[in-house]
Order: C-alpha cells, then sequence, then structure tokens
C-alpha cells in the first residue's frame, strides 16, 4: 500500500564550526514562563503558509541590513508556525473544523466514532479548554464564537467583533481572546464590509458566553496571559495592553510603548514573566528590547544588537536569547536577571534571523526566512561555535521533531542563488539528523505543504500537502519516509491523544478531507493501516427512536 | 442449513440483493398459474386465479380448496417455516340495495368496496386473516418466519384501495396474528433482517426506503423504531437505494444506491454512517460471511472489489470483460453476467486468486450445485452465422458445467431453453445429479456431474418451473390449463402426477362477500 516518493541527494557540504566571541552587557532580573512561550511542547518555529512570500535575496538582504545599520529594511521574520495546528482535543474528543460545511466534527478517541455539530459559517479555528469541557470555535464567515459543551454537542453562538482571525485561550480556559492577525491572512480572505477597524479584540468568558469587544491598540500581534491567568497582555505595534481578568466588566490597560516617539518600530513579539510582574516586548527594528512592569507600566530597555528579530526562552527557562539580524549577534540573558549582564555571541554574517531550540536545549537552529538562503547554522551551547550547513533551497520554516534528534526544514517555492537544480521551481523538505548534521534527506514534494503533526513518541512525523491526496509519514529516526494516498484532498491534520501511554502503540493519526458529506482518514502507525470513514455528517440527521 | 444430502433448489439460492423476487401478475385469469406455487411440508399450493382461489395439491395426486371465503387471492407467499402460506385475498361487497347483484362483476364501480385481507394458511387451515392495503404489494420474511414486512412495490401496478400511508411498512407478527403499520420512510422497497446471535431469533427489521434507512425492534407486539438513517441531509437530492445487506456479524447494513459509486455503511450498533467509494455503481454485490468480505462486480466495468468489513478498505482486480452477476461459492465468488459476456470468473474471496472461464454462449442463468463444487450455466443462442461446432453453439439454446475445482467447463446444447435447474445428491454423496428443464420439452434430463452419465425423464407435458419440496421429492409444474404438476422422487426416479386440480375453478365464480365476512 505505501510508496515512495521521490527522494533525492543533497548536496553535501562541510560543516564549518565558527568560534564566537563573547561579550558583557548589563541589567535586567527575569524569569520568563516556558510555558507561556508559544509551542513549546512541540519544539517548533517555522513560516507561514504562504510559502512564496517574496524574501530578497541573501545577498541583497545582508546589504541591506548593513546600509540601513540594523537590517531592518528586510522583512520580518515568519516564526508563527501555522503548518502545525494547535490540537483541538480532549482526552475523550478531538474537534475538527469544516469550514466548507459550516460545522465541526467532533471524534470520539477511544471508538473513533465520528459526530458533527453545526456551527457557525466559515469555521477556521477550534480550541479545547484545558479542561476538557469544552471547544471554541472561530467562524470567520459570520464572525462568532461558537462554544461547545464537548460531551454533550449542546452549543452557545456568541457574536464578536468583525474580521477576527486569530484565537488563543487563557490557561485556565476561563476566556478566549479573538483578535486580527495579519500572519493568519489568506489570499482568499473574504474582503470585510462597511468599516473595518484594525485595533479591536474580542474577550469571551466561555462560562457565562459574556462578551467585551474592547480597542486595544494598532494592530495586535501577540496575546499572552500571566501563569495565574488573571491577566491577559496584548502587545500591538505601539502599545502593550494590559487586561485585568478578575474585573468585569474587562477594559484594556494602555501602555505606550515608545512615548514621543513620532514613527516607533513596531513591535512584534511579547513574552511575559513567570511570576507576571513584567513582559518583554520585542521590535522590529530596534537596538534594545523593552521590558514593561505590568504593575506600574514603566518601561525600561536592554541592549539587543542591530534589529533583534527572535526572543526566545531556553527550553530550562533560565535564560532568555534575542537574535539581532542586523548586527549577527545572540544576546542570551539571565531570564531570572534580565538587568544582569548580557553575553553576546558573533555569528557569522549570513543574516540569520530566527532561533530554534532543541528540547533538550543542548543546541539551538539558527535560520532565516527573510532571505533566500540555503543555509542553516547549529548553535553548540555547550562549546559555543556555530556549525553552517548548506540547504537545497531557502528556508520557509523549521522545526525540530519532539525528541530533538531530528530537524524537519520547510523550504520556499521560490529558489535562492544557490538552490539545487533538482528543487530549482518545485517544493521541497529536508529532513536533517541533528546528531550527524551530514545525514539528511532533501524531499521533492508534489505540492506545497498543508499542515503536520508529530506522532506521540515524537519519532513519527505527518504532513500533508495543499491540493495533493497524499498522507506522508516521516521517519524522524531513519529520515526515511512512506506515502499513502487519500480518497480525497486534505484539510487538517493531527493525532489522537494517547489513551494508554504505558501500551507500546502510537495512537493513530487523523486527517480530514474535502466531501460534502465529511470524510476523515485515521492512519494506524502500528499498522501502517489508513481507514477513511465518509459521510459523517449525515450522523447529524440520525433519528434515535423514543 | 440444509444438508448436503438432501435435496437443494438452487433456483431459489441465486436470488441476490438485486434480484429481489417480483410480484406475480394475475394476468387473464387463467384457471391455475403454474408459476405461482407454494411448495410445503403439506404439498404444493396452487392460486387458482380464475376461481380467486387457492388450491392445495399433495404428492399423492390428491387435491383440495383452502375454505379463505368468498373473494379473490390475489398472491400468494411462502413463510420460511416450510408449513405456512401467506395469502393476499380481496373481499368485494357491493354497497348497492339491488338484491339481484350476486358477482362483483354485477356491481356498478362506483358501489363495488374492495378491502384486503392478508390470511395465513397452515397445515391446509386458515390461522389468522387480517384486513390490510392491497397496495403493499410485496413481503419480505423474517428467516425463522415470524415476521413478515409489507411494503409497497412501486415497480409493479398498485391497487388503492383505501388511503395509503405512501411511508409506511405493515409488520405482520405471524405468530401473535397482528399487524401493524410502521411509518419508516418514502417509498420502502427493501427489508432486511437481524437476527439474536444466540438464538437466532429475529430481534430487527431493516427497513429501507428513498433518502432513509430506519431499523425496527419487531420482538415486542408493537414494533418500535430504533433509528432511523438519513441518506442525504439535501431534501433536494434523492437517493434511491437498490440493493441492501448484512454484513455477516449484523453490524453493518451495507447499501447500494442509483446513480452513484457511493456505497453507504450503516452501524446498527454505534448508529453511525460511512460511505465507501466503489468504482462505480455496482450491478451486484455478496457477502461473504467466512471472508468477511463483501465482492461487487459492475456492469460497465470489467473489474470486480472485495470490501473488507473491518477498515471499508477495497482490493480491486481486473477482469476482461464487465460482469453483473454474483454467486456465492465456498470462499469463493463466481462472477458472470446476463448482459451477453460470454467470460465466467471464480474469485478466491480470501487469496484473490482469480480463474476465468470461457463460455460458449452467453448465460442466463446460473445455478451453484449444493456442494459449490459446480455451477452450471444456461447458456442461449447467440444468433451468429459461425460455421462449425461454432455455428452450431451459436445457434441452439445451451448448458455449461462449470468444475469450480478446475478451470474446466463443459459445454452441452439443449434442445430447449433452459428454463430451471435444480440438484440432487444421494446420502453417500456418491451422485450429484442436476435436473434440468427444457422449455417446450416433456422430458426431464438428468446429469450425474460426477460421472456425466445422463438419461431423460420423461414428462407429461412441457413444464413450466421446477421446484423441490421440503421433503425434497421435486416438484415440475405443467402448461396445461386444468392444473398439471409431476412429483419427482430423485432417489428412484419415480414420477408421480396430480392432474386436474383446476378444472373446479372454471365452474365457480368469484362471488361478493357475505355481509360481515369481510371483519
Amino acid at each position: 500500500m505505501a510508496r515512495h516518493a521521490t527522494c533525492m541527494e543533497a548536496p553535501e557540504t562541510q560543516g564549518v564550526p565558527v568560534p564566537s566571541t563573547h561579550r558583557s552587557h548589563a541589567r535586567l532580573p527575569l524569569l520568563l514562563s516556558l510555558a507561556l512561550a508559544g509551542c513549546a511542547d512541540y519544539a517548533v518555529d517555522s513560516a507561514s503558509r504562504g510559502w512564496s512570500s517574496s524574501a530578497p535575496s541573501a545577498t541583497s538582504a545582508a546589504t541591506s541590513a548593513t546600509s540601513s545599520g540594523g537590517g531592518s529594511t528586510a522583512p520580518p521574520e515568519q516564526e508563527e508556525d501555522l503548518l502545525l495546528l494547535p490540537p483541538a482535543q480532549t482526552d475523550v474528543y478531538v474537534f475538527v473544523a469544516n469550514p466548507e460545511r459550516n460545522t465541526v466534527t467532533r471524534i470520539d478517541v477511544s471508538t473513533q466514532q465520528v459526530d458533527t455539530t453545526e456551527v457557525g459559517v466559515r469555521p477556521d479555528l477550534v480550541l479545547t479548554t484545558d479542561d476538557y469541557r469544552q471547544a471554541l470555535v472561530l467562524n470567520r464567515g459570520d464572525d462568532t464564537v461558537t462554544v461547545i459543551e464537548a460531551p454533550t454537542l449542546e452549543k452557545r453562538t456568541v457574536p464578536v467583533r468583525d474580521n477576527l482571525n486569530n484565537m488563543v485561550l487563557s490557561p485556565d480556559g476561563t476566556w478566549a481572546v479573538l483578535w486580527h492577525d495579519q500572519a493568519r491572512e489568506e489570499p482568499d480572505d473574504p474582503r470585510a464590509a462597511g468599516l473595518q477597524s484594525f485595533n479591536e479584540i474580542s474577550f469571551v468568558h466561555t462560562e457565562t458566553a459574556a462578551h467585551f469587544p474592547m480597542a486595544v491598540g494598532p494592530n495586535p500581534r501577540m496575546v499572552r496571559f500571566t501563569p495565574d491567568g488573571a491577566t491577559a497582555v496584548v502587545v500591538s505595534d505601539s502599545l502593550l495592553a494590559r487586561i485585568d481578568l478578575t474585573s468585569l466588566p474587562l477594559l484594556p490597560e494602555l501602555i505606550e510603548l515608545a512615548p514621543g516617539e513620532l514613527d516607533p518600530p513596531l513591535a512584534e513579539e511579547v513574552l511575559v514573566a513567570a511570576d507576571g510582574s513584567f513582559a518583554w516586548v520585542r521590535q522590529f527594528g530596534a537596538t534594545e528590547l523593552l521590558v514593561v512592569d505590568l504593575d506600574s507600566g514603566v518601561i525600561d530597555r536592554v541592549p539587543a544588537g542591530v534589529n533583534p528579530t527572535d526572543l526566545d526562552l531556553s527550553p530550562d527557562g533560565r535564560q532568555a536569547v534575542a537574535l539581532a539580524r542586523g548586527s549577527d549577534e545572540l544576546w542570551v540573558y539571565d531570564a531570572r536577571d534580565p538587568f544582569a549582564a548580557p553575553e553576546v555571541l558573533d555569528l557569522p554574517q549570513t543574516g540569520y534571523g530566527s532561533l530554534l531550540f532543541d528540547p533538550t536545549g543542548d543546541q539551538a537552529i539558527l535560520y532565516t526566512t527573510a532571505a533566500r538562503t540555503e543555509r542553516y547554522g547549529v548553535w553548540d551551547r555547550a562549546s559555543d561555535t556555530i556549525t553552517e550547513r548548506s540547504l537545497v533551497k531557502p528556508v520557509a520554516g523549521m522545526a525540530i521533531t519532539p525528541t530533538g534528534g531530528s530537524l524537519m526544514v520547510f523550504h520556499t517555492l521560490e529558489d535562492g542563488p544557490d538552490t539545487a537544480p533538482q528543487f530549482a521551481g518545485r517544493s521541497a523538505l529536508t529532513l536533517v539528523d541533528l546528531a550527524d548534521l551530514a545525514r539528511t534527506n532533501p524531499l521533492l514534494l508534489p505540492a506545497e505543504p498543508l499542515a503536520y503533526a508529530n506522532s506521540t513518541t515524537g519519532e513519527l512525523g505527518y504532513f500533508v500537502m495543499d491540493g495533493s491526496p497524499y498522507f506522508e509519514v516521516l521517519d524522524y529516526v531513519t529520515l526515511l519516509h512512506d506515502q499513502y494516498v487519500l480518497p480525497s484532498i486534505p484539510s487538517f491534520l493531527g493525532v489522537l491523544p494517547d489513551l494508554d501511554p504505558g501500551d507500546a502503540d502510537e495512537p493513530p493519526a487523523w486527517v480530514s478531507q474535502d466531501h460534502p458529506l465529511g470524510r476523515i482518514s485515521f492512519f494506524d502507525p502500528d499498522e501502517g493501516s489508513l481507514e477513511t470513514l465518509t459521510g459523517f455528517e449525515l450522523n447529524s440527521g440520525i433519528e434515535e427512536g423514543e | 442449513m440444509r444438508a448436503l444430502s438432501a435435496l437443494t433448489l438452487a433456483a431459489l439460492a441465486g436470488c441476490g440483493w438485486d434480484h429481489l423476487p417480483q410480484q406475480a401478475s394475475t394476468g387473464s385469469e387463467p384457471l391455475w398459474d403454474a408459476s405461482d406455487v407454494v411448495p410445503t411440508v403439506d404439498g404444493l399450493y396452487v392460486r387458482l386465479p380464475r376461481a380467486g382461489a387457492l388450491a392445495l395439491v399433495k404428492e399423492s395426486g390428491a387435491s383440495r380448496r383452502i375454505p379463505l371465503g368468498e373473494g379473490r387471492v390475489t398472491r400468494i407467499d411462502a413463510a420460511p417455516n416450510g408449513h405456512t402460506v401467506v395469502a393476499f385475498v380481496e373481499r368485494y361487497r357491493c354497497l348497492s340495495d339491488d338484491a339481484r347483484v350476486e358477482l362483483p362483476s354485477d356491481c356498478a364501480k362506483r358501489d363495488l368496496d374492495v378491502t384486503t385481507e392478508i390470511t395465513l394458511v397452515d397445515r391446509g387451515e386458515v390461522t389468522m386473516a387480517q384486513p390490510l392495503s392491497g397496495a403493499y404489494n410485496e413481503l419480505t420474511f423474517s428467516d425463522d418466519g415470524r415476521i413478515a414486512v409489507g411494503y409497497l412495490d412501486l415497480s409493479q401496478p398498485l391497487e388503492v384501495d383505501s388511503v395509503l400511508n405512501l411511508t409506511g411498512v405493515v409488520v405482520i407478527d405471524l405468530e401473535r396474528g397482528t399487524s401493524q403499520l410502521v411509518p419508516v420512510g418514502f417509498a420502502a422497497d427493501h427489508v432486511l433482517f437481524v437476527q439474536d446471535e444466540e438464538t437466532g431469533a429475529t430481534v430487527e427489521a431493516v427497513v429501507v426506503s428513498r433518502n432513509a434507512v430506519a431499523v425496527l425492534d419487531v420482538q415486542d407486539e408493537v414494533p418500535r423504531e430504533v433509528v432511523t438513517f438519513p441518506l442525504s441531509l439535501d431534501p433536494d437530492t434523492v437517493v434511491d437505494p437498490v440493493g441492501i445487506d448484512l454484513t455477516p456479524d449484523a453490524h453493518y447494513a451495507l447499501l447500494s444506491a442509483r446513480g452513484t459509486s457511493d456505497l453507504y455503511a450503516l452501524d446498527l450498533e454505534l448508529h453511525a454512517i460511512n460511505i465507501v467509494d466503489l468504482a462505480g455503481q455496482p450491478g451486484a454485490m455478496a457477502v461473504d460471511g467466512p471472508a468477511n468480505r463483501t465482492a461487487f462486480v459492475y456492469p460497465n466495468l470489467p473489474l470486480v472489489q472485495l470490501l473488507d468489513h473491518r477498515f471499508f478498505d477495497t482490493q480491486t482486480i481486473a477482469l476482461d470483460e464487465p460482469m453483473d452477476r454474483i454467486a456465492l461459492g465456498d470462499q469463493q465468488a463466481v462472477l458472470w453476467s446476463a448482459s451477453g459476456a460470454h467470460d465466467l470468473y471464480r474469485i478466491d474471496t480470501r487469496s484473490t486468486d482469480l480463474v476465468e472461464y470461457r463460455l460458449q454462449n452467453p448465460a442466463t442463468d446460473l445455478f451453484l450445485a449444493p456442494t459449490k463444487e459446480f455451477a452450471l450455466v444456461l447458456t442461449r443462442p447467440e444468433g451468429g452465422s459461425g460455421s462449425g461446432v461454432d455455428g452450431l453453439y451459436d445457434v441452439h439454446p445451451g448448458m455449461e458445467v462449470v468444475d469450480l475445482r478446475s478451470e474446466r467447463s463443459e459445454p452441452f446444447l439443449l434442445e430447449g431453453q433452459g428454463l430451471g435447474v435444480a440438484f440432487a445428491q444421494d446420502p453417500a454423496g456418491t451422485t450429484l445429479n442436476a435436473l434440468v428443464l427444457q422449455q417446450d420439452v416433456d422430458y426431464l434430463f438428468r446429469l450425474d456431474l460426477y460421472t456425466r452419465q445422463t438419461e431423460e425423464i420423461p414428462l407429461d407435458a412441457p413444464a413450466v418451473r421446477i421446484g423441490s419440496m421440503p421433503d425434497g421429492t421435486f416438484f415440475i409444474t405443467h402448461d396445461r390449463a386444468l392444473g398439471l404438476v409431476s412429483f419427482l422422487d430423485p432417489d428412484t426416479g419415480e414420477v408421480t402426477t396430480a392432474a386436474g386440480f383446476a378444472a373446479a375453478g372454471s365452474l365457480d365464480l368469484i362471488e361478493l362477500a357475505a355481509s360481515g365476512e369481510e371483519e
């Protein structure tokens, strides 16, 4: 049943360790929350779904970075991993949105029984609360949120502000926050009707379905919460909004990030300290990071090189690392003492703008999505050396497998100056053994990657491609892949929760597909079998007798 | 299960899911209907259309009328228990006060009141009679013979004698003698029964209608709807089922629909629906219990597909010609065509090993021997203009013996077009006789499939139909106006006849029911 797709050898290059230079700068006492640092569970860092977004060549990017003195004319890094969808699953059910049918599918994990329920128009995103009781659906077509009781499929619909396209839940699942995220814009998004604001967000109380809309600042970028869930922090271009979630009605308290500046650098990223007392804000094209006291609103600044384009926590949460693309430096801060002198490591003059830690924290990957650069670097944290490797194509996004053993490189469709001829103009994916960087497996793809997921053990990966009826299984250990034919075009992908972690079985992966009456396939990695359910939308019309 | 030593009527076993028996037409009122007979342990029940009556013809040659009262028996069906016959009886009353009116034909049409009664006849006696709309012109019985479901076969002319609920079926409990109208969906036309795995008792009826499938609990006196599965969510979309069958464990009902390659797999336990993409609209399907697979063939596609009941995966095997019929053997399916193809295939439903046979002429019917070692194929002349042996085959009806144990087949020329085949095997299993009935031929052709010994058994007249009685005796009905049935003892070859039993019908007119008789 399985068939092997085209697999091509990567052009080999020798790794070149580059000794780093250490310098010291001053201050900042901070402890940041690893749990709040994005998709930490998956150790991923990758680009947007729009692989064809234009990026300057490596040469021009480097030139402009130098000439601008901060590299800010190159576009920001695409850091959010939109290919790895957030899991919308409980201990019993998995929820999948069906945008074309205005329904949400609920899969019983133990029986794989499938039920559907109608929601709003064009459901786009489904999240589940941590207590497994509710699923929240963002319906982009009619600007509503559907709150679904997971066991019963009872629903409540809450109208929210127009044109919102992203949603997160507070840690305790009490609040859903929705905003318009430019990174999630799609070419086929419907044009907004009437007035349109780029400052508004919505808070929805998941228990009472109460809606609290508010204006927080231009182009909200990111929403974070304090670990206790009492405060939400929203960073927009020039403002930081602090919202006390314990006091109704919700009202934003706005903190101007660059008071008095007429054309301040745009804020891109915010991290909240573990104790919730302050937040770090990274601005594009700046030379400093902002440290915002969340109680007083006082803003401090710490140096961060030229144009820091990424800010991450180490997996152990002890260090915060900013990557200064304009000065090719890594700035390493003590997360518990952000005002302590940071270490600064000089990097090769490649223009790396994104940083990705492996789950162990022993090494981190350096790459850029802002330029068509066919190389990446590996920062060995024990020796502070940087080893560079070439790739067959420029990077659209990267993900480290959950075990930290392998690296998955998603390539842009566009070629770079050193693109391997076999991959020119084609979609590609490369698997890299992080223990032996010479061992790689670049794969020529028939279409652009659409979504991927990792198996529970982290030894397998699954991905599907846009408009292509294939289900690909990647073995992160052998770097080999198997291909299965789906009955129709895939939509979403995920892995069912492991109901019995003690057994040696991998839980199935699922992939939903286009079909007027609903279609989903389950892949059993232990048996290598693909089972497909079609027509489960009809289940909603089943009438039980009295 | 019937023992191999017993006589088996293969003609009945060939009725697949998509070849449901059709209701006989009452036609031009002959004295008897030689094709519409019901064998039971008590003898052969014969319908007498002109007299509107029912007769029981014994193997001894004796016959008698069954007292059903005044009216017309419009159809008869056999219950699976081997001794019960279900008769539909029309009762006529004239609402006119004219004392001269004695017959329905005397009554003005506007005054003629027609009601239909369903009557059970067991061992020659009426055991139950209940009013039932005559429009319910099709009956399906549960295997245990306890339940019958009457529904509307819209492919036949409907006799609308009362306000008719087109969404209902009538569930008849033959043991309790009760019937109940149950709404299930528009135009129900297929019924299956689910048996209890341990007791074998009928517990549920699966009723297929347009755009819906209803499951009824038929254990209690009043049938209860368990669940109804929709086949479409769009009111503008019509899903017209053409075939349905159950998986061996009765966990799933597999349903195909007209004009689509979708196969609906209805989970009768979890109440969920799955749709499997087949290669096209199947012409026939057959559920192979031991292999836990279902075979599909397609009238326009030269392939067979095997559907696994666990994952609902399909395995496709290419053929040289499209097939539209399936007969299930022992871990193998025989694929054949009634549409002019010359190929015939045997496929192992587990290993998918395929054997191709080539028939001299196109098949009209196929009968599997009870031992599943042979398939006997009746063929028709092709009307070709060839010479030699091919030309001979082209202009004659034929029969081919397909050895399912090997790759051999053996053609025979027949004197008349083959009408039916029955099989007989001696208790020791040393002989396996095929009895072949031919049109307008007054003998029965007997062929021992093991030894190829043949014999012509003379008949008093050309035959219409051959079948077997529950005791293994064969009955052969003949085209004789006053009635003629031959009974053949397969062990001795002795033939006895019953004749003239329809003669009384020529003098017996259908009369109006006495007041209150129809109640």
